[in-house]
């Protein structure tokens, strides 16, 4: 279905597009106000609509990466918000419209622009998934789609080279997946600063300046490096060797991309890529970096972050609530799916489900974009249901969906599952607004004895 | 502290179970919390009992499960969630305190950062949880040498005198003090469950528990 409506809709996704800032709301953590989100909306011409909250920080970065020739100014930065106690409901109200003024105008004047700002604005603005992150890498998602289903024998030189470094791709695949992020593309022109070996080069903070980075990025990068260091030593790896070589990937990565830096889960990741890269280093961290910053843009940094509850578990929540109500009601009396699914979340399944099953959602993340991680997930809980609706408890359920994850060989089961959901989509009008309201209780306290009553 | 009982009744009795003498076997829910690397998950499968080289890090949730008797007529059936400790997503936070009724809050005493986060951890614990949730405070790695100690055991007396909690200091990595630990806790809350051997609604519990 995605493929049909491409056309019309990658050339100027902006075309028709309504955007408004309805709400603004504080968050709070632990009584204190922590900060503010703006609910989004965006109707497309089509007829459907979605919201997405985004916080003025945000907007920042947003600004920061696009060309200044688009003149939408954005109320500056305030010497009243670095403290949260003047987060007035006035300040906030003045800033929210000014903010859909500057928004409105975006969308105007981005309809003409390239490639890299549509990109940059579809994230932004929480578009459904954009067809393929191949197109990123200018690689004609068709093309990509057709080649990732080639039923070449993707494995065919895997496993006897997967830990020495090699002077060649290991496999096709990999090299499809560098195609298809983007990897390839950003290798290619990456300034000599920006290259691994570089990156890898750098000994501190001293040196990192002298290359022409800032002193604020090495301060977000260095906060990383201790919970790296330490991550690294509780990964099960090999050899000490590929524990040098994940430890340096991961470093690399947090100082080309100090924003994110690390987020649990990442080690799994990195791994994972490093092991199917059959060693290369290099290759591992272009691909995590177009993972990071193009694929599932926006995942790591949401997961993470304290306030925000990740985009892709309310999508979860709307699709198991639509296909498998049943499953939901089961899983929030006994640990819901945000929690059940947070290891596999955050490590993009790597943790949990086997190499080879693996590969193939790999493909599908690398060709469908980062929505496909989702549809996976999904799948995951859909094939394990079995046996998740007959244990109770939030320990044995967690366990029950760690050793069908752990069995998960049927890829092609998997994927026909994530595909094929995938395909029918999610409604996403109005229903991204899914508040703390209408969730169930958590766990514990909306169990009273009586629901246990066998019928 | 005998409200305890009375306001947790709700979820201690949801997990009311009886084994086959009618005995009493409480479910309870116990979970830790504490910065990133001060050894929760050590703690917790020490508990459990599992086998345990080093562990690696806990990603998301881990649970575990062990039963303790308390007295004759009854057992409690203390389920430790471990998390991670970067962990404190806004989505699970409800579902991570929600029927705990203790907690164990860890720290590293050759790390002071550690320490200096119990405070916000303990907001974050106060602002989710029953108000009478027990609490633990464990300063983990005492086989570090004297040389290595960033915080002092009067430090860690003092910020649990202040919070009314208990205070342990144990070293997971020799199994030092971790039972103790986990048995204060879990029988601090025990003594508050009622101790009858209960008859009368022995079948009806039953069937609508099966």
């Amino acid at each position: 279905m995605a493929a049909e409506d491409e056309g019309e809709e990658e050339a100027g996704f902006l075309d028709g597009v309504v955007t408004a800032i309805p709400r603004v709301e504080v968050v709070r953590v632990s009584g204190t106000i922590c900060c503010a989100e703006y609910q989004l909306q965006v109707k497309r011409r089509r007829g459907d609509s979605w919201f997405v909250l985004r916080r003025y920080s945000d907007f920042l970065t947003l600004y920061e990466r696009l060309p200044s020739d688009l003149h939408a100014p954005i109320p500056p930065k305030s010497w009243r918000s670095i403290s949260f106690l003047s987060m007035t409901p006035e300040f906030l109200e003045e800033r929210r419209v000014a903010l859909e003024v500057a928004l409105r105008r975006l969308a105007i004047s981005a309809v003409q622009s390239d490639v890299v700002v549509q990109a940059d604005l579809r994230a932004f603005l929480g578009f459904p998934p954009c067809g393929g992150a191949g197109r990123l890498a200018g690689v004609d998602s068709h093309v990509a789609r057709y080649l990732i289903r080639l039923p070449v024998d993707l494995e065919l030189s895997l496993p006897a080279r997967a830990m020495a470094p090699v002077p060649l791709l290991p496999n096709l695949r990999v090299a499809m997946w560098m195609l298809l992020s983007g990897a390839a593309h950003k290798a290619s022109i990456a300034e000599d600063r920006e290259q691994y070996a570089a990156l890898v080069s750098v000994t501190d903070e001293a040196d990192w300046c002298r290359r022409g980075g800032s002193a604020k990025d090495y301060s977000l990068a260095a906060r990383a490096l201790e919970t790296i260091r330490s991550d690294v030593n509780r990964t099960n790896v090999s050899s000490s060797a590929e524990r040098e070589r994940m430890r340096r990937v991961l470093r690399a990565f947090a100082l080309k991309e100090p924003r994110t830096a690390y987020c649990q889960g990442m080690n799994s990741v990195a791994l994972f890529l490093l092991r199917t890269a059959g060693g290369r280093e290099d290759v591992a961290f272009w691909l995590l970096v177009s993972l990071a910053t193009d694929v599932i843009r926006g995942h790591w940094e949401q997961l993470s972050h304290i306030a925000t509850a990740g985009a892709g578990t309310v999508t979860i929540r709307m699709l198991l609530g639509e296909r498998t109500p049943d499953l939901l009601e089961h899983l929030d009396r006994n640990l819901p799916p945000e929690v059940l699914l947070c290891d596999f979340m955050l490590s993009l399944g790597c943790r949990s489900l086997p190499p080879t099953t693996l590969w193939r959602c790999f493909d599908l993340i690398f060709s469908e974009g980062g929505d496909a991680l989702v549809y996976i997930a999904f799948a995951v809980l859909h094939l394990a249901e079995g046996n998740l609706v007959v244990v109770q408890g939030a320990p044995a359920t967690s366990e029950a969906l760690a050793n069908c994850t752990a069995s998960m060989q049927d890829a092609d089961r998997l994927i026909e599952i994530a595909r094929s959901e995938m395909a029918r989509g999610v409604d996403h009008s109005g229903s991204g607004t899914a508040s703390a309201d209408d969730r169930p209780p958590p766990f514990g306290v909306s169990a009273p004895f009586s629901r246990h009553r066998p019928p | 502290m005998v409200r305890v009982v009375d306001q947790m009744s709700a979820s201690c009795m949801a997990g009311c179970s009886y084994s086959s003498s009618g005995d009493r076997v409480y479910t309870l829910k116990f979970v830790l919390v504490g910065s990133r690397g001060v050894g929760k998950t050590r703690l917790a499968s020490l508990f459990h009992r599992k086998k345990s080289g080093c562990p690696s890090a806990a990603v998301g949730m881990q649970f575990g499960t062990r039963t303790l008797r308390y007295s004759d007529s009854l057992s409690v059936r203390a389920q430790i969630w471990d998390t991670a400790g970067t962990f404190a997503f806004k989505s699970v936070k409800d579902a991570f305190f929600g029927g705990t009724v203790g907690v164990m809050l860890v720290y590293d005493i050759s790390k002071r950062s550690t320490f200096d986060d119990l405070a916000r951890w303990l907001s974050l614990v106060r602002e989710n949880s029953h108000k009478s949730v027990a609490l633990i405070l464990v300063g983990n790695k005492s086989d570090m040498s004297t040389t290595q100690r960033e915080v002092s055991m009067v430090e860690g007396m003092r910020f649990a005198r202040k919070h009314g909690m208990d205070f342990v200091e144990t070293s997971a990595l020799r199994g030092l003090h971790v039972e103790e630990a986990c048995r204060q806790l879990i029988m601090s809350v025990a003594r508050y469950l009622p101790q009858d051997k209960c008859v009368w609604s022995k079948k009806k519990v039953r069937s609508s528990h099966d």
